[in-house]
């Protein structure tokens, strides 16, 4: 019983909270106090009964979560600013070594493989016109 | 076409010997001429030994970015790509190990030094890496991080040998063969049987040399060798084929290792990088379905991916 009492206290708390906000803020306290876990209130002393968030303590609460709203949507813009930058210097590194790549247009030398002979060569028992040796 | 109609020309470049072969014999001073265009062209472009090439400015400009002409930046893409193929076991960041070694000068006055004195001491390391060489086409601009300084010797010939033969071919319109120290390329259209190529350890031995003759029709064959371009320093022999990854000639289990390709570039690519890879460069080449032909020390051969068997006399050793 007192689980239940306490846990439905900080509900109501945060329905009176919602009270004073905006409608968006409202909502939030409304899905907020529904998923609203069954656990003791760690200010809460047994017996006592939970006391109402003062009016300018709400208030200081909703301007700080909407700080804090505003900097994590900074920061999110940022990250994907510095995200966009970063990958734009990765392609124009990647850029940069192909265009450093070989790109010869004279005979086989565009080939990404050595290249085999059309065929082998042959045996012959002929004088040679010319030697492939060391030189 | 046979062999009773092609023209030869034969001379000296790169501090090696070029043969061009081509099915117009009418036409070889021609050949020639358009050869030389561009083989003068590479070397403005990539020489190692002109201090005003634009190589030894891009070396000189201590990272610092450096307007590049067409075919330094082709030379350059071409380096890179078979840097990025092989994993990194054809550098072109090889500059310092090879002047370390001594090979600071053309090759020809290495040979007549001796035993020639190397300018660095010590070991030199790991080269820096090819990711340490910077290219941006669309403003055909080069640059090297701080410290790090490019050879391009293990692509430009191969390149070359290959524009080369397209130019031969297109301008000309006949088939072309185009060696340049043994690095060949084919274009156009062949002789009725291919062309006939001895392959074997040094790219001037006589025709009697140990080793295979096959035919190829198109594209690349070339070979890399550890006895070929060999000197003393400090009482060791060495060779030009760095191992990126010591900054040291490689030590290979191969002698000689020859490719056929899509193009010499990538026939020398392979054939490079199979001397590096050492034991691993058999399942490698396979893999990829390179046709290569591999020596080792004792004479023994290998061959991947359809390469002809050598039914000739063995190896010497």
């Amino acid at each position: 019983m007192k689980r239940a009492r306490q846990s439905a206290g900080v509900c109501v708390n945060l329905e009176r909270v919602s009270s004073g906000c905006s409608g968006r803020n409202g909502m939030l306290r409304a899905g907020r106090a529904a998923r609203c876990p069954a656990v003791d209130h760690p200010t809460s002393a047994p017996g006592k009964k939970d006391d109402v968030m003062p009016q300018r303590d709400a208030r200081i609460a909703v301007g700080e979560r909407n700080s804090g709203m505003s900097k994590i949507g900074r920061t999110t813009r940022w990250t994907a600013v510095g995200g966009l930058v970063l990958s734009g210097l990765v392609a124009g590194v990647f850029h940069n070594a192909a265009a450093s790549a070989p790109r010869v247009a004279h005979g086989k030398s565009e080939q990404s493989t050595i290249v085999v002979p059309s065929s082998p060569p042959a045996s012959t028992s002929s004088p040679s016109q010319v030697t492939s040796g060391g030189s | 076409m046979t062999t009773a109609d092609t023209g030869q020309d034969t001379f000296e470049v790169f501090g090696t010997t070029a043969v061009l072969l081509v099915t117009a014999p009418q036409a070889i001073g021609e050949a020639r001429k358009i050869v030389d265009q561009v083989l003068a062209d590479v070397d403005q472009a990539a020489s190692r030994f002109r201090p005003d090439s634009e190589l030894s400015m891009l070396n000189a400009a201590g990272g610092g970015h450096v307007q590049v002409s067409a075919v330094f930046a082709e030379l350059i893409g071409a380096a890179l790509r078979a840097a990025r193929l092989t994993g990194g076991d054809v550098d072109p960041t090889c500059a310092r190990a090879l002047a370390g070694l001594g090979y600071d000068r053309d090759f020809a006055e290495i040979r007549a030094a001796g035993d020639a004195p190397p300018r660095l001491t010590g070991a030199v390391g790991p080269v820096p890496g090819w990711r340490t060489l910077h290219l941006d086409n669309s403003k055909r601009e080069a640059w090297l991080d701080r410290g790090s300084r490019v050879d391009l010797g293990a692509t430009a010939k191969a390149w070359a040998a290959d524009r080369c033969a397209e130019e031969l071919a297109v301008r000309l319109g006949c088939g072309a063969l185009v060696s340049l120290g043994g690095d060949m390329a084919a274009a156009g259209e062949p002789l009725e049987d291919g062309w006939r190529v001895r392959v074997t350890d040094d790219h001037a031995a006589p025709p009697g040399a140990p080793g295979q003759t096959v035919t190829i029709s198109s594209g690349g064959l070339a070979t890399s060798s550890t006895t070929v371009r060999e000197w003393t320093v400090g009482g060791r022999r060495v060779h030009h084929i760095i191992d990126p990854k010591t900054g040291e000639p490689a030590r290979s289990c191969w002698r000689t290792v020859s490719v056929a390709a899509g193009s010499c570039l990538d026939a020398n690519t392979a054939s490079t990088a199979a001397i590096v890879r050492g034991p691993a460069a058999l399942d490698w080449l396979a893999e990829l379905g390179l046709p290569a032909r591999l020596v080792r020390p004792d004479g023994t051969v290998e061959t991947t991916a359809g390469w002809p068997r050598d039914d000739g006399p063995g190896e010497a050793a």
